[in-house]
């Protein structure tokens, strides 16, 4: 017998900014007479202790069995209230959020009654949806207990040592062949001038000598595959063309003929085909540049250690690891095809990385430090690749410092030296760098706030430097022996990872965390975790931080024998599967087999494959697949609800968990408004709808029905889901234009977690369309 | 041999002294070498050891068997445990020259070593349980991630609720979140988890013992009320007939002598504060819990902990010292975190952004660096007080889009990860940046703040006549020490925590055992603290389990 159903209805002030444009007490008025609502409260902020046991009171004094939450997305407090239920001993799945206030009060500020009105719509179709919801049991899956770190710089070596000294393995993944990243480029540190080599070295000798890491240079991550605790990874590595008894002697360098031009390299240099990356190179070998190796063979006849081999070898390895910490760092800003670069080629130009790498002569191999003799005025351009309207908006943080570092640094080796630092504003912002920029000022070095227009070649083979003072108003030049410009960071190397991983990126291009307060190091991806300046420009000790703060994470999750995932998966019911294999040909993780034969043909989920996107769903044409927690007698009770008023007046989202509603989640978090008739439907994936929802959402006689879930290729997080998506919104185009149903009534829009301009852009136009639509309509009626 | 009659005889060690020639020693490692074999010493000068050429002659050296090595070179904190993998059987003590200061220096300390026993010193004691010091969002993200790991966490804090300053604030940059909103969950989640044990109102009166196994002693202050019996419903202070300011909300919005300290306190207990109490016992009559117990005692707690973290947190400068600004002396002019109380909901004006003569605020003014780059008071960069401004301003524009704001600066210092973005959107939404510190402020007739500068690229002076004036104050340390009976972890010159060392090391305190999280290390926003919560963590994981 089924058992009463019992729903507790709670509204959330959040102090002002639900409150603020929505009464919650209007609210409650409205709502608390719906069906099977056995209680209805509003609260401050429900979310705090006291909310939370008001809840917990109720639900055990009037044995609620569903509990629906109006407040912020369930992507903030889902986990909070869940737990909370579980306290109470109910099924976490019977909780509804109702997002009234990232897709609501936020973005309909002005508005107050349609947006009151609004919520009371989306309280209505959250009642409908949690009506039909099941209870559903959270899997247990074993967790994998090694640790997956990729690259090799400060970041990624501390992460590494922290999680191997705990007592778990490490596998630690590095695209160079040598490691230490962008420290190999560095000469001192700032603030407190200690060498970059001293620093590092003990880290990278400490990880090479660490019986729990296994260290894989040369190598790269080209497939990631698997969930939280489970990760299967594909490592391609070429093997050393040096092997590990080479002694460093160098005499095939000495012979080798070949010189390459280091361009890719930040900074700049040269070297031989056959080199030693970096003067303290861990692991300690030289390396041959095989791009440019002639294979003329000299080398071979004077190592004495018979230690090279030119026909590079490669090898695949395949790792299981539980959880993945990526350290793939940053790279400088690349001053080719930017406005730089005709002030790059200049011979007296250079970057900071490239002055660093000419401080420390030792640094630079071929190349023997700055002709210090000639250098009487030196002059430092800051934000060069950074804050700029067009290109990296961003600041990068470290670029004041080091260049007042560097400044500092010529100004004590050339004391007669004028040095000028052009700068916009000087960002010393943590407790020891404003020391920086006191000492530079007291030991002479000039500073002036403004913009540099122009930089182009002087007399006697210097530069002058054309800006605009901006504190003196006037327009200014200036010729030096050496100009330097303070690059900023760009993502680096991690880029191609993206795709791999499925990580999302800020606008920045830099990875991005779940949440920028509370969550830094985290991803949308459990146990896939960010460290170092691959998340976004950090000094040396922030990255080590971050790295610190990742491998607790990977150590808390290594101390239990088992993690939860949850139960958002698919099932199968054989009464009514036809084995067609629609669903076996659609899945993108061949989650679903096919069994028995003939006419007991019957698809059935794999269950410890699944990962719950609903692709099979949204395919089946028999609706024999149950995507739990969205199931279609879920899906299509939110649409009857949500048209049930004014359905022509309406516009229907469904948007993918993952990136959509994320997007329109920050649309809110901004504060970016838009016209509030849409009505916006969650799944987890965009290949999760069925076309028989768009159809009867048009037979309801919605507007407009909007599709939206992640960028293609590569941003979804199902792998293809979003293509399932467009192929069957491209056919339901052509069908709906047979029918009668203008096919723009349907669109598909690309947006991700960080689009918020673009989500509101889109409600925007549709609400346009609407909105012509209803005048087209007044007219043709007059 | 002049020199060596003054200096400590280390002829006595017998055994052999590896000195690693490092390029950051404050000497010649060549000066020590020789100094040494003056001495009788068996030395020899090695390249910089954790350099591959370093590693190798290292290797070399230490292949034989029960030879007594010491190796002069850097501490744990920089040489990470690198020489112990490389021992091997043969007995190594590492002495750290490359922090002495001198040549002298780095003798004397191989010397006061060359006495050690040569054996391993014996492993001491290692508790898995933790005190963290600090209830703010930097020391409850440690405890969560020191509890999800298995350890057992004691985290006290000296006031009536965890949250720490995260609570206090509205909203927080770069996203505008609601702060209470996203910290509320978290608090709640340290209060019920298994692992940690919430110990609020709570003094430290003693720490004592090393790394592994200190002892700690603590007051549990009296709260006149049963916290076992109290559901935190607040009926006893709405008849509380005492009336006092709420210092909580910054002595802007009034309370009763028995209270909740805000809303979403956690515990969510009420607090009776004596020195107002005037034993009336009304609450002790509404209380049908029965929780009221006037005759309530401190009581005390001796704790065992293998590590301590200290979150113990910052302090905004106080800025009636900088009379100029006149805070204090007119009404309009407020810091910035009594900002974030008048437009919180909970604040006193219930989120209406208000002048004290209760008018809607036209006209606002954010004035920065107040006391910090300054080397009055502070002479660093607080760091976080740019973008917090700009984000208040931005919150400004949201309860009165015709706000006409103005923002006094030094340098914009938005260098935080989304922070140079908000700085876009707030020129673009209109907020006017005038480089140039103001000079000073006065009060027009009514009682306005009339601000007084020289807007630094026109070169000319001008006066602003505004509804408040917000001081974007800096942080300082929070100048409470706590009770430290054997090793005292190092603080700078300005009180705040120093680290063992601050690149590689930047969590552990110049105290083994002792880690650091946030701003009572320096300055720092809410991401970095958190950050430095989880980092933390993991170093006293690494230390605790292994």
């Amino acid at each position: 017998m089924p058992t009463e159903i019992k729903i507790g209805l709670y509204i959330c002030h959040c102090g002002l900014n639900i409150a603020g444009v929505i009464s919650p007490e209007a609210l409650v008025a409205r709502a608390q007479n719906l069906p099977e609502v056995v209680v209805c409260r509003h609260h401050l902020y429900t979310c705090s202790e006291a909310g939370q046991r008001e809840i917990l009171q109720d639900l055990r004094y009037f044995g609620l069995n569903r509990v629906v939450i109006a407040a912020c997305s369930p992507k903030l407090h889902e986990p909070t209230f869940r737990r909370l239920l579980i306290e109470a001993g109910i099924n976490p799945y019977l909780l509804e959020m109702v997002n009234i206030r990232e897709q609501c009060s936020w973005v309909h500020a002005h508005e107050s009654a349609a947006a009151e009105a609004k919520a009371l719509e989306l309280i209505r179709m959250g009642l409908a949806r949690v009506r039909r919801a099941r209870p559903l049991a959270d899997r247990q899956v074993p967790v994998h207990r090694e640790a997956l770190v990729i690259g090799g710089g400060p970041a990624g070596l501390r992460a590494a040592l922290d999680i191997a000294q705990t007592g778990y393995p490490v596998t630690l993944v590095e695209r160079r062949p040598i490691l230490g990243g962008m420290f190999n480029y560095l000469h001192r540190t700032f603030p407190y001038g200690q060498s970059a080599l001293s620093l590092i070295n003990p880290l990278m000798a400490a990880v090479t000598l660490h019986p729990g890491i296994h260290l894989l240079v040369g190598s790269e991550v080209t497939a990631v595959t698997g969930y939280l605790g489970n990760y299967q990874i594909t490592v391609h590595q070429d093997l050393p063309t040096v092997l590990p008894h080479c002694d460093r002697c160098g005499r095939c360098a000495e012979v080798c003929p070949v010189i390459v031009s280091e361009e890719t390299e930040p900074g700049g240099g040269i070297h031989k085909a056959i080199y030693l990356p970096a003067p303290h190179a861990f692991p300690p070998s030289y390396v041959v540049d095989i791009t440019h190796c002639t294979k003329c063979g000299l080398c071979l006849e004077v190592c004495p250690q018979q230690a090279i081999d030119l026909d590079p070898k490669e090898e695949t390895h395949q790792l299981r690891v539980g959880a993945i910490v990526v350290a793939t760092g940053f790279l400088p800003f690349d001053l080719r095809g930017s406005r730089y670069e005709a002030w790059a080629v200049l011979p007296q130009v250079m970057t900071t990385v490239a002055l660093e790498r000419h401080l420390g002569a030792s640094c630079l191999p071929g190349q023997g430090g700055l002709p210090e003799e000639n250098l009487r005025d030196i002059g430092f351009i800051l934000c060069v690749g950074s804050r700029e309207e067009e290109g990296n908006r961003y600041c990068s943080r470290v670029c004041c410092p080091t260049a007042l570092k560097q400044a500092l640094e010529l100004k004590a080796r050339l004391p007669q030296a004028r040095i000028r630092i052009y700068y916009r504003d000087i960002r010393t912002t943590k407790k020891d760098w404003e020391e920086l920029y006191t000492r530079a000022r007291e030991s002479g070095i000039l500073f002036v706030r403004g913009q540099v227009n122009d930089v182009r070649p002087g007399a006697d083979g210097r530069v002058i430097i054309a800006a605009q003072n901006e504190l003196l108003q006037t327009a200014m030049e200036d010729e030096v022996d050496l100009l330097v410009l303070a690059v900023g960071m760009t993502p680096g190397h991690g880029l191609p990872l993206r795709e791999v991983l499925k990580l999302p990126v800020g606008e920045d291009g830099f990875f991005l965390e779940v949440h920028p307060k509370l969550r830094p190091v985290e991803t949308v991806l459990d146990g896939i975790f960010l460290a170092g300046a691959c998340h976004g420009p950090k000094d040396l000790s922030e990255s080590l931080t971050q790295a610190s703060a990742a491998a607790a994470k990977v150590i808390a999750l290594f101390a239990h024998e088992q993690v939860t995932r949850d139960a958002i998966i698919s099932e199968v019911d054989p009464e009514v599967c036809v084995g067609c294999a629609t669903c076996f040909r659609e899945c993108p993780f061949q989650a679903i087999e096919m069994v028995g034969e003939g006419k007991e043909l019957k698809a059935r989920v794999i269950t410890a494959a699944c990962k719950g996107c609903g692709v099979c769903a949204g395919a089946c044409p028999t609706g024999a697949v149950i995507a739990h927690g969205f199931t279609d007698d879920m899906i299509m009770a939110q649409i009857n609800e949500a048209l049930a008023e004014n359905p022509h007046r309406k516009i229907l989202a469904f948007c993918c968990n993952w990136c959509a509603y994320a997007g329109a989640d920050f649309a809110g978090v901004s504060r970016l408004q838009y016209p509030p008739e849409v009505r916006i439907i969650r799944l987890m994936c965009s290949g999760r709808i069925h076309p028989k929802f768009i159809n009867q959402a048009f037979s309801l006689g919605v507007s407009q029905v909007l599709v939206a879930g992640c960028h293609p290729p590569g941003d979804c997080h199902y792998v293809s889901g979003n293509l399932r998506a467009q192929a069957r919104v491209n056919k339901l185009k052509s069908k709906l234009a047979k029918k009668g149903i203008d096919p723009q009534r349907l669109r598909l829009e690309w947006i991700s977690a960080n689009e918020g301009g673009k989500f509101q852009r889109v409600i925007r136009e549709m609400a346009a369309f609407l909105e012509k639509a209803m005048r087209e309509e007044r007219k043709g009626k007059k | 041999m002049k020199t060596t009659n003054k200096k400590p005889q280390i002829a006595n060690i017998d055994h052999r002294v590896l000195v690693c020639n490092c390029p950051d020693l404050a000497f010649e490692g060549r000066s020590l070498t020789e100094r040494l074999e003056q001495l009788g010493v068996m030395v020899r000068l090695l390249p910089s050891l954790c350099t591959p050429e370093g590693l190798r002659q290292l290797r070399r050296e230490l292949s034989g068997e029960g030879v007594r090595f010491t190796i002069a070179a850097c501490g744990p904190q920089v040489n990470v445990g690198l020489f112990e993998l490389l021992a091997g059987g043969n007995s190594l003590q590492v002495v750290d020259i490359l922090g002495a200061p001198n040549l002298d220096s780095a003798l004397a300390l191989l010397a006061a070593h060359g006495e050690w026993p040569a054996a391993h010193v014996p492993r001491l004691a290692r508790r898995r349980e933790v005190l963290v010091v600090g209830g703010g969002v930097g020391g409850c993200q440690a405890s969560l991630d020191l509890a999800n790991a298995g350890l057992k966490v004691y985290l006290v804090d000296t006031s009536l609720s965890i949250g720490g300053t995260m609570a206090q604030l509205d909203k927080t940059f770069p996203t505008l979140d609601c702060s209470i909103c996203i910290l509320g969950p978290k608090l709640v989640e340290v209060a019920t988890h298994n692992k940690i044990e919430l110990l609020a109102y709570a003094e430290v009166d003693r720490i004592v013992g090393q790394a592994g196994d200190f002892m700690v002693d603590l007051t549990m202050k009296p709260r006149y009320v049963d916290m076992s019996k109290c559901v935190g419903c607040g009926r006893c202070a709405e008849v509380c007939p005492v009336i006092v300011p709420s210092r909580w909300n910054l002595n802007l919005k009034p309370r009763r002598s028995i209270r909740i300290i805000f809303a979403q306190a956690v515990p969510l207990v009420s607090t009776i504060e004596k020195g107002y109490c005037l034993e009336c016992e009304l609450c002790r009559k509404v209380c049908e819990h029965e929780a009221i117990n006037l005759a309530d005692t401190p009581t005390y707690r001796r704790l065992a902990v293998g590590a301590i973290i200290l979150a113990t947190g910052a302090r905004p400068f106080d800025p009636t010292i900088k009379g100029e600004y006149g805070y204090g002396r007119i009404l309009g002019v407020l810091t910035n975190l009594e900002f974030e109380r008048l437009v919180c909901a909970t604040g006193p004006t219930q989120g209406s952004l208000l002048t004290p003569a209760g008018r809607p605020v036209e006209r606002l003014a954010f004035i920065q660096c107040v006391g910090s780059r300054d080397r009055r008071f502070l002479p660093y960069c607080s760091g976080y007080c740019c973008t917090a401004s700009i984000k208040q301003a931005m919150l400004a524009l949201e309860h009165n889009p015709e706000a006409d704001i103005t923002i006094f600066f030094n340098d914009i210092r938005t260098s935080g990860k989304g922070f140079e973005e908000l700085y876009q959107r707030a020129r673009a939404a209109g907020v006017k940046f005038v480089k140039g510190l103001p000079g000073r402020l006065e009060e027009d007739q009514e009682g306005r703040p009339v601000i007084f500068y020289e807007d630094q690229r026109l070169k000319k002076p001008g006066r602003l006549t505004v509804d408040l004036v917000v001081l974007a104050v800096g942080l300082e340390a929070s100048g409470h020490s706590l009770p430290f009976q054997s090793a005292i972890p190092a603080q700078d010159a300005h009180g705040f925590y120093i680290s063992s060392h601050p690149q590689l090391q930047p969590l552990a305190s110049t105290v083994p055992g002792i880690f650091l999280v946030g701003t009572c290390q320096a300055p720092k926003d809410i991401s970095e603290t958190v950050s430095q919560g989880s980092a933390a963590a993991a170093q006293v994981l690494r230390m605790l389990v292994s």
